[in-house]
């Protein structure tokens, strides 16, 4: 036996390490083209702070969290067993080089666990759900790409009551998927 | 060449015989594509939360009748008879694009989908938010003879985020249609956002 | 043994063609002729069975914003439709009973209908349930003047073919619409119209 495992020793060795690599390298050519569609690289950005991304700078300047028992919660209409979290986002669209576009965002309101940067539950924007609350005028619900100066956005969203205080805004940009911003609020 | 001894061919023809006899066992317990690509069920009763991955519903009353009637104002013409569930239903982690998008009731393996003729006054492919249920009826329509006899006719209400429920979660509730009474009339609720 | 090749073709073509006397010989098989339906009688394909019940020409159903160009009719084809198969079938063209019915060799009319929808409550495209019959109304839009009153138009029912799985498809699915029977329709002209795709007091 151990004779047999001397005369093969190099074909043994050259098995045990190809066959791991060549599945190794077939999965990733299949994954990571199929990741980097999808926001997986959050660059995080702490509470209050000012965060470069896309050629934009973004800081959150207020949240407001309104409980779906409260006066302003009936106002709104908001469903039973909701909340209300209203996110005031600056956006400064920079060097919005050509007369174009800033950039164009979508944001979803995600739930964290600890330091944790994949969200345990999500919730989407509240701009067109069945509630009475209206962003006050002139103020945009979410990125306006049509807007190369700075202006202020306030994106709402209607999430569960249960949810805790450790949330965070996921501000996706097509263009530079698989990195999103993660801002903490 | 060395001649090969009468046992060496025995053995041969055992090991042929082995190797055979693997391969069969291995092509018949190979999963089906439909096995792989099945949905994961999650089942129980009325009156019972049942939570997958993405979807959680508790269904609280079936009902059956000749004709139904609609928050909305719409009534149901039919051939057959109206079986009426009303249910509360939620997404769970994430509802980006999430919608009840299957509502079937399978009785002995004939599938019937939840009418969208009531429209806004159906829960039928409405829009889900996590953990904020939407509740209301879901309406199928099934034919007369299905609830003729009084016989036991157990059927299963299978409910799922996506109209292709391929390896995903599927709620599937229970419950006998023999069991109830056939109505002449039932007046649904509006379907409503919010925990009950 | 050996066998000289020709010899082989020679005997392998003999054999194929004593085979085929076996199924009617080498000429094209005829085809049936096509059944004719009565106006009202079914015919059962296999995935819906079908029955013709009128044609009728009316200028619009406002109420449900089915509206024709200037110039135009709708054609409306009520048929009853059950889906005699075990799964719900869409009424969608190109998937569902759109496809499987057509006025034959009407000016303007080659393809699929303006919609399709259920007579008792106007509700557009619904899904067939099996085993529950129910009225539904096809609609094409004709040029004013292609159909007329008491014009006895042809309208053909058509069938599919089962498939299922495949290499890039999954699931079952009906396919490949044939012509399979026919029915010799009168035209009614209900002009403005009044109660055909309203809510019905019968059922």
């Amino acid at each position: 036996m151990k004779r047999w495992f001397k005369r093969n020793a190099v074909a043994l060795v050259a098995v045990a390490v190809l066959t791991p690599t060549t599945i190794a390298v077939t999965f990733s050519t299949e994954w990571s083209s199929y990741l980097s569609t999808r926001a997986t690289q959050p660059v995080e950005v702490a509470e209050g702070r000012t965060a470069e991304f896309d050629g934009t700078e973004w800081r959150v300047t207020r949240t407001e969290r309104v409980s779906s028992d409260s006066r302003a919660g009936v106002e709104a209409g908001l469903p039973a067993g909701s909340d209300l979290v209203m996110v005031t986002v600056e956006v400064n669209p920079g060097n919005a080089t050509t007369e174009d576009e800033s950039s164009f965002c979508t944001v979803r309101l995600g739930e964290y666990e600890g330091s944790g940067d994949t969200a345990t539950r999500s919730w989407g924007d509240a701009t067109f759900a069945a509630i009475d609350y209206r962003n006050p005028a002139g103020v945009e619900s979410g990125c306006s790409p049509d807007i190369i100066e700075p202006y202020v956005f306030i994106s709402t969203f209607v999430i569960a009551d249960d949810a805790s205080d450790n949330l965070g805004v996921q501000l996706e940009i097509p263009d530079r998927l698989p990195q999103y911003l993660l801002l903490r609020l | 060449m060395t001649r090969v001894s009468a046992w060496q061919r025995v053995g041969n023809g055992v090991g042929l015989v082995g190797v055979l006899a693997i391969a069969w066992f291995i092509a018949e317990t190979t999963p089906t594509e439909e096995a792989w690509q099945g949905p994961i069920v999650v089942s129980g009763d009325i009156g019972e939360t049942l939570t997958g991955r993405n979807i959680e519903a508790v269904v609280s009353e079936v009902r059956i009748t000749e004709t139904v009637t609609a928050s909305n104002g719409w009534a149901g013409p039919t051939t057959g008879v109206w079986v009426v569930v009303d249910a509360s239903v939620s997404a769970v982690v994430d509802d980006l694009g999430a919608s009840l998008g299957t509502a079937d009731l399978v009785i002995d393996g004939v599938t019937y989908s939840a009418s969208e003729r009531p429209d806004d006054g159906t829960i039928a492919r409405q829009p889900l938010t996590t953990a904020i249920p939407v509740s209301g009826p879901l309406m199928f329509e099934i034919p007369r003879e299905i609830v003729e006899t009084e016989a036991s006719q157990p059927a299963t209400i299978q409910l799922a985020i996506n109209s292709d429920p391929r390896a995903d979660s599927v709620l599937a509730i229970e419950v006998d249609l023999g069991a109830l009474p056939l109505l002449p009339s039932v007046d649904t609720n509006e379907p409503s956002w919010g925990a009950l | 043994m050996k066998v000289p090749t020709r010899w082989l073709v020679a005997v392998l073509i003999a054999l194929f063609l004593v085979a085929s006397a076996a199924f009617g010989g080498l000429e094209d098989a005829d085809t049936p002729p096509l059944p004719q339906l009565d106006v009202g009688e079914s015919f059962t394909g296999a995935q819906l069975r079908i029955a013709v019940e009128d044609a009728v020409l009316i200028d619009a159903f406002p109420e449900a914003f089915i509206t024709p160009q200037p110039g135009n009719r709708l054609l409306v084809i009520r048929a009853t439709v059950e889906n005699v198969w075990d799964k719900p079938v869409t009424t969608i063209s190109r998937i569902g009973a759109a496809d499987n019915v057509r006025p034959r060799g009407i000016d303007g009319i080659e393809d699929e209908p303006l919609t399709v929808s259920v007579i008792s409550d106007g509700s557009a495209y619904p899904k067939l349930q099996p085993a529950v019959p129910i009225e539904l109304a096809f609609i094409w839009e004709v040029p004013d003047g292609a159909v007329s009153q008491s014009d006895v138009i042809t309208v053909d029912v058509l069938d599919k073919t089962y498939a299922a799985g495949g290499l890039v498809t999954y699931g079952e699915r009906f396919e490949n619409p044939f012509v399979a029977a026919y029915v010799e329709v009168p035209v009614t002209d209900v002009g403005a119209g009044v109660g055909v795709d309203q809510e019905s007091e019968t059922p």
